[in-house]
């Protein structure tokens, strides 16, 4: 009977646990279904809003809550209420705050539109609202009347005040943009020593203003377009009237239209998607941080692209020997330049073939070398567990590493990584016997003249094409380093940008475009500089005249 | 965006620059040894009249294509000679170029082989080769052009190089000054075509000129001058410094010539590898500019829209060839067929073809109405 007992009350209390167990299953359950439906409420609530499809009424109450729609009560999205006095209207101011100058729509906006009107100029019925307010309440230099919703959406994104009157459809947008931006500093990747100082911002405005600031002409031109599908994104061409060739300006814009993207962000995208070559690893666009650099270019013929948010503008077209160039080459004498811009070219020649040789010699052909020096080489290198190749492939890693570090770390601890990376690892892979003391040598020559090449960009494409090189040098020896060369100059010849060859103007098409080589691998006395490079076609050739 | 200049024309003086670069090979190299045996301190005598020669036929051959202007030999030579003789002419025009293929692969590879590399098989040097050819003929004529310009930078610093050797010059090596075997200095003049290979390009190039104020004869002229000159010196130089005996009987002397210059307390030593180093972009040039020329060639003549095409469709013809030329004896064979196809050409066929080109242009003149 007991047994029986005990064994009901087993029972009873496996069913009671297995219902509190599918209990729990289903509160679980339930939870999940809850968090779903709410997402799935809170997607169906925030759609992606076209304010395109929303048109303005003549109901304030109205405008004010599509206002709301689209922006969607963003936290720093704000309107005040209040009564235009002088013609007995409700009316709101619409701004983002932060980018907005806030004490403008206090004291020219709100402060002036709730002042009785002047004597003698009541608001009557025959007054056209927006010239009575415009000729006498708003103190505003800029003030524009819309009656395109998304027109004024665009204006208020960009940090413009809205001003909604009621009974009327269309709208007061004035300009009050006012937004923090970076001060002008100098370039961090274009350092100068006898250069302008001045370097772009975030902003495109300030930006544009520092051209201007260099060129006071009216045939510096500005045109903007918006790029970004879902930013709306401000970008300028830049080009000097009466100087670029036409078909130039032309090609720029059309590249740019063909654009579909989301959100350009930084300049490197817009060139990814406007260059001739996507695919070669050789920049056919010139993105530059120095005002003084476009303004440069523009004079020569080029066309500049700037966009709002980022520090550096983009010069089309490039040829190479656009990225060998610095300002400081034309604020000294041109003796001294053209010694250093020379030096640059076989800079980054040595840069890119110095270890292929060093591998190629060593592993084929040491009879290249004098007798003396293949021989302390080869003693060097007794003992050391890898063939030339891999021993040139870890240091290279190595250097790779230690300069991505350099830029990546605050720059209070990069230095000090360097020469840990420098001193410290290299020493101690020498005594280690993993390298010999050779090749960290031509591995540390190779990144010093590496770092002497102009452009980062440039820099970054001889380190990326110096192990593919290395490679032809371990496999076939001067043999495989000639092809690799050959391959390269074939490569450099088939690049265009925008029309113009790669190589232009160091490959002429006649004996007359010669004297654009004056600014290649040397640098002219300034006086010889009388024109500007034939290969951009400038409708205006001359740059000095009487 | 259309490009801003026409990319497969090119200036007189380009066309110039093209035939010149075309020229000086490492074709040259074992070619000089016969040279020298024959001619003996006279080689450069006998350049020099293979200089002017290789310059008529090439004069020839620019009149010829003036007769037809916008038009190859592919083209012309059919309305001249018939369909099937057109062929053959035609046959023999494209020989020519894949020859001087073949042989730049073969010597370069070899002296590679021979020099700087003994551990690779000179098989995979000629495939590597040939891509990297490939690859620049794949482009169209403006970007070949590019690399031409841009490579011809080689031939002067070769030369520069090759300069060295006066270091080992002596003026007694030379006697004597006056030739008693005329028969000798005229008899190396056909193995010219190793020196003067390739200006058979005109044939297919001339249309991808366009006109300017210097005339193909003389922009062409002055590219011959410039090479002769430089064989002139680089003969007489190289007979100074190493004798008669010596160059006739070494395989290549210029690269004995070479190898024998010592700069006591320079870096450098060896300074024949620097110098095959520097043979190899110059030959590198003479070899794009004839498998485009046999590319283009074929276009015109088979009407199709892209030179492309027809590259693929050599490469196992030379690549087969060139392997199966693997010893000197072959070697020296297809030197003499390249040699005797070349003459053929330029001195029976070309002339042939001006003389019908002319006789058909007077009977269009008579009849106009025909």
């Amino acid at each position: 009977m007991n047994n029986d007992n005990n064994n009901d009350n087993l029972s009873a209390g496996k069913n009671l646990a297995a219902q509190v167990k599918s209990l729990k299953s289903l509160i679980h359950h339930a939870r999940v279904i809850e968090d779903e439906v709410e997402v799935v409420a809170r997607s169906l609530q925030e759609k992606y809003v076209f304010p395109e499809a929303y048109q303005l009424e003549t109901s304030l109450k109205k405008n004010l809550k599509t206002m709301k729609d689209i922006l969607s009560d963003s936290y720093d999205f704000h309107f005040r209420e209040f009564l235009i006095v002088a013609v007995n209207r409700q009316a709101a101011v619409v701004f983002i705050e932060g980018m907005s100058n806030q004490e403008l729509i206090n004291m020219q906006i709100i402060d002036k539109l709730m002042l009785p009107p002047i004597p003698g100029r009541e608001f009557s019925p025959q007054d056209e609202m927006f010239s009575y307010i415009k000729d006498t309440m708003l103190s505003v230099a800029s003030i524009s009347k819309v009656d395109v919703l998304s027109e004024a959406v665009k204006r208020l994104l960009a940090g413009d005040t809205l001003l909604f009157v009621d009974s009327i459809a269309w709208l007061i947008v004035v300009e009050s943009r006012k937004m923090e931006a970076r001060a002008i500093s100098e370039p961090a990747t274009e350092i100068n020593i006898r250069g302008a100082r001045d370097g772009f911002v975030e902003s495109l405005q300030t930006n544009i203003t520092l051209l201007r600031r260099r060129i006071k002409n009216p045939n510096l031109i500005t045109k903007k377009v918006t790029l970004g599908v879902r930013s709306e994104t401000d970008i300028a061409i830049v080009y000097f009237r009466g100087i670029v060739d036409g078909k130039l300006v032309h090609a720029v814009e059309q590249r740019l239209e063909k654009i579909k993207i989301d959100l350009p962000n930084g300049v490197g995208v817009i060139q990814g998607m406007m260059e001739d070559h996507p695919y070669s690893p050789f920049p056919t666009m010139l993105a530059t941080e120095r005002p003084d650099k476009v303004v440069a270019g523009l004079m020569e013929g080029k066309v500049a692209v700037m966009m709002d948010g980022a520090p550096f503008s983009l010069l089309a077209p490039a040829t190479l020997s656009d990225f060998f160039q610095t300002s400081d080459d034309y604020n000294e004498k041109w003796v001294v330049s053209s010694l250093i811009r020379f030096a640059r070219y076989i800079s980054a020649l040595l840069a890119l073939a110095t270890p292929a040789v060093f591998v190629a010699i060593t592993t084929f052909t040491p009879g290249m070398l004098p007798m003396p020096l293949a021989i302390n080489i080869a003693n060097a290198r007794l003992g050391i567990p890898f063939p030339a190749f891999l021993e040139a492939l870890v240091m290279i890693i190595l250097l790779e590493i230690l300069q991505e570090a350099g830029i990546r770390l605050p720059k209070t601890i990069g230095p000090a990584v360097s020469i840990v990376g420098g001193l410290v690892v290299g020493e101690a892979t020498v005594r280690a016997g993993l390298v010999s003391a050779p090749m960290v040598i031509v591995i540390a020559f190779t990144a010093i003249a590496s770092f002497n090449i102009a452009n980062y960009r440039l820099n970054l494409i001889v380190r990326l094409l110096r192990v593919p090189l290395m490679l032809m040098g371990a496999t076939l020896g001067m043999f495989g380093v000639m092809l690799g060369y050959l391959l390269l100059v074939a490569h450099f010849s088939m690049i265009e940008s925008f029309g113009v060859p790669y190589l232009e103007p160091m490959i002429q098409k006649s004996a007359r475009q010669l004297s654009d080589v004056k600014d290649t691998f040397v640098v002219a006395p300034p006086s010889a500089m009388d024109e500007r490079p034939a290969y951009l076609k400038p409708e205006d050739s001359q740059r000095q005249k009487e | 965006m259309a490009n801003l200049e026409a990319k497969d024309k090119m200036s007189p003086w380009q066309l110039g620059l093209v035939i010149t670069s075309g020229l000086l090979t490492a074709r040259l190299l074992p070619t000089t040894t016969l040279l020298i045996r024959d001619a003996q301190q006279f080689g450069w005598l006998s350049s020099a009249l293979a200089g002017l020669l290789f310059y008529f036929a090439a004069y020839l051959m620019i009149r010829l294509g003036q007769q037809f202007p916008e038009e190859t030999i592919g083209e012309y030579v059919p309305r001249l000679v018939g369909k099937t003789l057109g062929f053959f002419i035609f046959l023999i025009f494209i020989t020519i170029p894949l020859l001087n293929i073949i042989n730049c692969g073969i010597t370069i590879t070899s002296l590679y082989s021979t020099f700087l590399f003994d551990q690779t098989p000179r098989v995979i040097l000629l495939i590597t080769l040939l891509l990297t050819v490939i690859y620049c003929t794949l482009q169209n004529w403006g970007t070949i052009l590019r690399v031409i310009q841009i490579l011809i930078i080689a031939l002067p610093m070769l030369y520069m190089f090759y300069s060295l050797i006066w270091i080992n010059f002596d003026l007694l090596n030379l006697l004597p000054l006056w030739p008693d075997n005329f028969t000798g200095i005229l008899q190396p003049i056909p193995y010219h075509t190793d020196y003067y290979p390739g200006y058979e390009a005109l044939l297919v190039l001339l249309p991808l000129a366009s006109r300017g104020k210097i005339s193909f004869a003389r922009a062409v002229g002055w590219g011959f001058l410039v090479v002769t000159f430089m064989y002139v010196l680089g003969i007489i130089v190289l007979v100074g410094s190493l004798t008669v005996k010596t160059g006739a009987m070494v395989s290549t002397p210029v690269i004995y010539a070479m190898k024998s210059v010592e700069l006591p307390g320079t870096f450098i030593e060896r300074l024949e590898n620097y110098m095959i180093t520097l043979f190899f972009p110059v030959t590198y040039i003479s070899m794009v500019i004839s498998y485009f020329v046999v590319a283009e060639g074929c276009r015109k003549y088979f009407k199709c829209k892209d030179h492309r095409t027809f590259i693929p469709i050599f490469l196992p013809l030379i690549f087969f060839v060139s392997i199966f030329v693997d010893n000197p004896e072959r070697h020296a064979i297809l030197i003499k067929f390249s040699m005797f196809l070349a003459m053929f050409f330029s001195f029976i066929i070309i002339p042939l073809l001006l003389f019908l080109a002319w006789r058909m242009k007077g009977r269009t003149q008579r009849c106009p109405t025909e």
